[in-house]
């Protein structure tokens, strides 16, 4: 515990420090090798769409016990209705009393006889969602067009808040790796893509973009004046940026995570199949790798487009000179110290508060 | 008191104040709109919940691109149209609305109702009739309905010449031939008995070749129509003008083809009748789905099939009859896109699977955020409390305000939203930390570390609150309800953590408990790592123990 307790604090002294910046080619490799099994897996294997990309009808059936019996009833009724287009429906179980089951398409007339046939084979209650061919597809250009207006707004924004180009371009790299992964996550398991999931894909945008903002804010605070520092790189301010904002990544993720995580519970287990599963399962995927970019990806990213600016190369250029002369002088790199700062203001505090501190504690 | 951080305590108490009279002024707003509001059953304390959470249907119509360039007036002239038609069915709750673009979207709470598709979704049918006679109605029934209606039915109305039909309206039904007499018998009782209101005119069943008792909601007048004379399809076009040296708006029309020639010998008729003074012989109905939009008399004979409606039009009546005429009523064809029935128990479970999924989601954040930040964890749990009572009367508000409804998707975004919201502490708390860690006094990294966490806050909230308003714009469906309870949330967060949390931390730190760094606080010496000193203390190494 005390370890754990003390391990924000010596992140933030740099006693405790990740090369995130500096080792950023592994990184990157990972990052590499993963994105390129997402593609072959998007190419290879594609995504298995739901209902509403393919049109047909999906049928609910609440009924007491949803054992096999139940459900092959169910699928004899579907069969036996007399509506030859229904046939070969897929039925799948849902919580504990209810059943799915997805036929082709169908108007209505002809849902509303499955309808009936299932509350004869025993359906207390029958919902069906009659799905036109073109729905999913909508929504899935709908949802490029969103992506792309996001893109350019959130490239402007960051740009704007930054006056840094560069860390727009690393934030829209950091977000392109994390659609990409979690589009790949859905390819090699073979989970479902409805609309929901890409609302999902959608959301991991604002999220993976805010866990970056917030990352790159202290590489913004450390950064600042560094070009006239003699003893700081821009890297190494960056590096510790990342290093100091760690814990805050760490919390913030496992707090994001955790509704996330009830809510994919929930998904699949009280409601078997559905939208809620399919959304918490895109968020849960994209939030811990968009949690992952924004440190990985994202600040090493900036860092290395930075370096490269010739003012920043000479500022580094100039430190290392410095500091293989201080080695000479003194072997072992000057540990970076605590800075101290104290203000007439503080210190004026002190002799109003020792006493009462020493009250408290005699009185416990 | 004069340590210059004691300066800001004050200021905290006032904006806690203020933001508490915020929240009971929102909770009073809730209150009175329900004494203001119509009172539909629902109590003003219950959120509107969408379909997929209390049963319903919903149906989903997309305009057919072929059916010309969806514009948004065509859209919403489309909508109106429609939620008529489903009102005339007797569905009283029902919802009509556009999105995206190019789609309405019906919902019926409550019951199943996935057959009003087809009464909604068709082109209407706008036809030119005779009047044969007018009725006050609200009579009482004919003994057997069923039986006049075969009459009218199995009549053979077919064989009736134009001039046989212009004859029956000015020279009286008698003119008929014989045989239809028993039927025009059974058409002046429907026309008696009928009742001119939404539910009289919902059973109106518009045949073409028969004859047709309906009225004019409008002025109440009930009518007994001949067969149709001339198709809505022989419209060519219909505009609101006014004329040059009037002031009157009137609606000019253009007819086509055969109905130039029908239109031609029946205005020559009725308009001989007006001129004989008899301006009820000398009328026409133009009938919208069953419905009489407009009975003019005749006062010119047209001969070149354009005519001009007239009486008492103001721009707007001139304009929506125009409309009406023009489009048959629908100014685009829809194709149905989807029917979603859902039943309440079914609904039911995923309101609760909701409500199940938010208390566990939440619960988890408070554990862990109890574990890590100790004390200040009792603080996320405040925040977050006020911040879902915010959410909760702004639900409420916007639910009676703007007709905003929770979905399943909604609660789930309110749920991500607990994970977005605690984010926020946890970059306040942190800094606050970092700041002890820099050397300040906790009273002072409290303060100074806000300054720094605030823009870190708001940049971040500004990007996720960027995403939902994108997400809401470009998402169709019940996607629209997550991406509006996350921009919702996020909003809300951003007031909490100025109006509560700050001003809140800020008095905290000058209680004993967390000011001394108890070791329970999630200030503590030991925590924050800085064990050779206080938390009162600015940072130089003074030789003091940790506790």
């Amino acid at each position: 515990m005390s370890k754990l307790s003390t391990f924000g604090h010596d992140l933030y002294e740099g006693h405790v420090s990740f090369d995130f910046v500096g080792r950023r080619k592994l990184w990157y490799s990972i990052s590499a090798v993963v994105m390129l099994l997402a593609v072959v897996g998007v190419l290879v294997r594609g995504f298995s769409f739901g209902i509403e990309f393919e049109g047909g009808v999906e049928f609910t059936a609440q009924v007491e016990t949803n054992d096999s019996a139940t459900v092959d009833a169910l699928i004899k009724a579907v069969g036996d209705a007399g509506v030859p287009e229904a046939g070969d429906p897929i039925a799948s179980t849902s919580g504990d009393d209810a059943v799915r089951i997805q036929t082709a398409a169908l108007d209505q007339d002809q849902a509303s006889t499955i309808e009936k046939a299932l509350g004869d084979a025993g359906a207390t209650e029958v919902s069906q969602n009659l799905i036109g061919p073109s729905w999913g597809e909508q929504v899935a250009k709908k949802a490029l067009t969103g992506l792309l207006v996001f893109l350019v707004v959130v490239v402007l924004f960051i740009w704007a808040y930054f006056r840094e180009w560069r860390m727009s371009a690393a934030g829209i790299v950091a977000l392109a790796h994390d659609l990409v992964i979690t589009a790949g996550v859905y390819a090699w398991s073979g989970f479902e893509v409805t609309p929901a999931t890409v609302t999902g894909l959608l959301t991991i945008l604002g999220y993976s973009l805010y866990d970056t903002v917030v990352v790159f804010d202290k590489v913004r605070e450390n950064t600042r004046g560094v070009l006239r520092s003699k003893t700081r790189t821009y890297v190494e301010q960056a590096n510790l940026a990342v290093n100091q904002t760690l814990v805050r990544s760490i919390n913030t993720s496992i707090t994001a995570l955790l509704p996330v995580a009830a809510l994919l519970f929930v998904g699949v287990f009280v409601l078997g199949t559905g939208p809620l599963k399919d959304l918490a399962l895109a968020l849960f995927v994209g939030m811990a790798v968009g949690t992952y970019s924004s440190i990985f990806i994202a600040t090493p990213l900036a860092a290395q487009l930075k370096g490269r600016e010739p003012s920043v190369k000479a500022h580094t250029a100039k430190v290392l000179e410095l500091r293989t002369r201080e080695v000479v002088e003194a072997p072992a790199a000057p540990r970076p110290a605590r800075p101290i700062t104290t203000s007439g203001a503080s210190r004026r505090t002190q002799p109003s508060r020792t006493p009462r501190s020493r009250r408290g504690k005699g009185r416990s | 008191m004069a340590r210059p951080a004691s300066r800001g305590v004050p200021r905290a108490r006032r904006t806690l104040l203020l933001f508490f009279a915020l929240v009971v002024a929102l909770f009073a707003l809730v209150a009175l709109t329900g004494f203001t509001g119509e009172d539909d059953g629902d109590s003003v304390w219950k959120p509107r919940l969408g379909l997929d959470l209390q049963g319903g249907t919903r149906i989903t119509l997309q305009a057919e691109a072929s059916s010309g360039k969806v514009t948004s007036d065509k859209l919403a002239q489309a909508r109106d149209i429609i939620d008529q038609r489903v009102n005339a069915t007797g569905v009283s709750e029902a919802e009509v609305t556009t999105q995206g673009g190019n789609q309405v979207i019906i919902e019926v709470p409550g019951e199943s109702r996935g057959g009003i598709v087809d009464e909604v979704g068709r082109t209407a049918q706008l036809r030119f009739r005779l009047l044969w006679g007018s009725a006050n109605g609200g009579g009482t029934a004919p003994d057997d309905p069923e039986a006049a209606q075969k009459l009218i039915d199995d009549a053979d109305w077919g064989s009736l010449s134009l001039e046989q039909m212009i004859a029956a309206e000015t020279q009286g039904l008698t003119t008929l031939p014989d045989e239809l007499s028993d039927a025009v018998a059974a058409l002046q009782a429907q026309a008696a008995a009928f009742n001119c209101s939404e539910a009289g005119l919902g059973e109106v069943d518009d045949v073409a070749s028969e004859p047709l008792v309906t009225c004019d909601p409008k002025t109440g007048e009930v009518m007994l129509l001949s067969p149709t004379i001339i198709e809505g399809n022989q419209i060519k076009s219909a505009d609101a003008v006014v004329p040059q040296g009037t002031f009157e708006w009137v609606v000019s029309l253009a007819l086509r083809g055969d109905g130039t020639k029908v239109f031609d010998t029946v205005t020559e008729a009725l308009y001989a009748q007006e001129l004989a003074g008899s301006q009820q012989t000398s009328r026409f109905a133009i009938v919208l789905d069953g419905e009489v939009l407009s009975a003019p008399t005749t006062n010119a004979h047209f001969t070149n099939g354009k005519s001009q409606i007239s009486g008492g039009f103001t721009s707007d009546t001139a304009k929506a009859l125009a409309n009406q005429l023009r489009y048959g009523a629908l100014p685009l064809t829809f194709k149905v896109n989807g029917v979603s029935v859902e039943g309440p128990s079914l609904a039911g479970t995923q309101l609760e699977a909701g409500i199940f999924a938010g208390l566990i989601g939440l619960v988890l954040v408070l554990v862990y955020c109890l574990f890590y930040y100790r004390g200040l964890g009792l603080v996320v749990i405040g925040s977050l409390l006020v911040a879902g009572l915010t959410t909760y009367a702004a639900v409420l508000l916007l639910g009676k305000g703007m007709g905003f409804t929770l979905t399943l998707p909604g609660i789930a975004g309110l749920i991500v939203a607990i994970g977005i919201t605690a984010d926020s502490f946890i970059v306040m708390f942190e800094r606050i930390r970092d700041e002890v860690r820099e050397g300040k006094s906790l009273q002072l990294a409290v303060e100074s570390g806000w300054q720094r966490a605030r823009s870190t806050i708001v940049a971040a909230d500004a990007v996720s609150f960027m995403a939902a308003v994108i997400l809401f714009i470009f998402a169709i469906g019940v996607v629209r309800g997550f991406a509006f309870a996350l921009g919702l949330t996020t909003l809300i967060d951003v007031v909490v953590v100025f109006l509560f949390t700050k001003p809140l931390v800020t008095l905290l730190a000058r209680t004993r408990f967390f000011g001394q760094g108890h070791p329970l606080s999630g200030f503590d010496a030991k925590h924050l790592g800085i064990g050779q000193r206080k938390v009162t203390e600015v940072g130089r190494v003074t030789g003091g123990r940790a506790r």
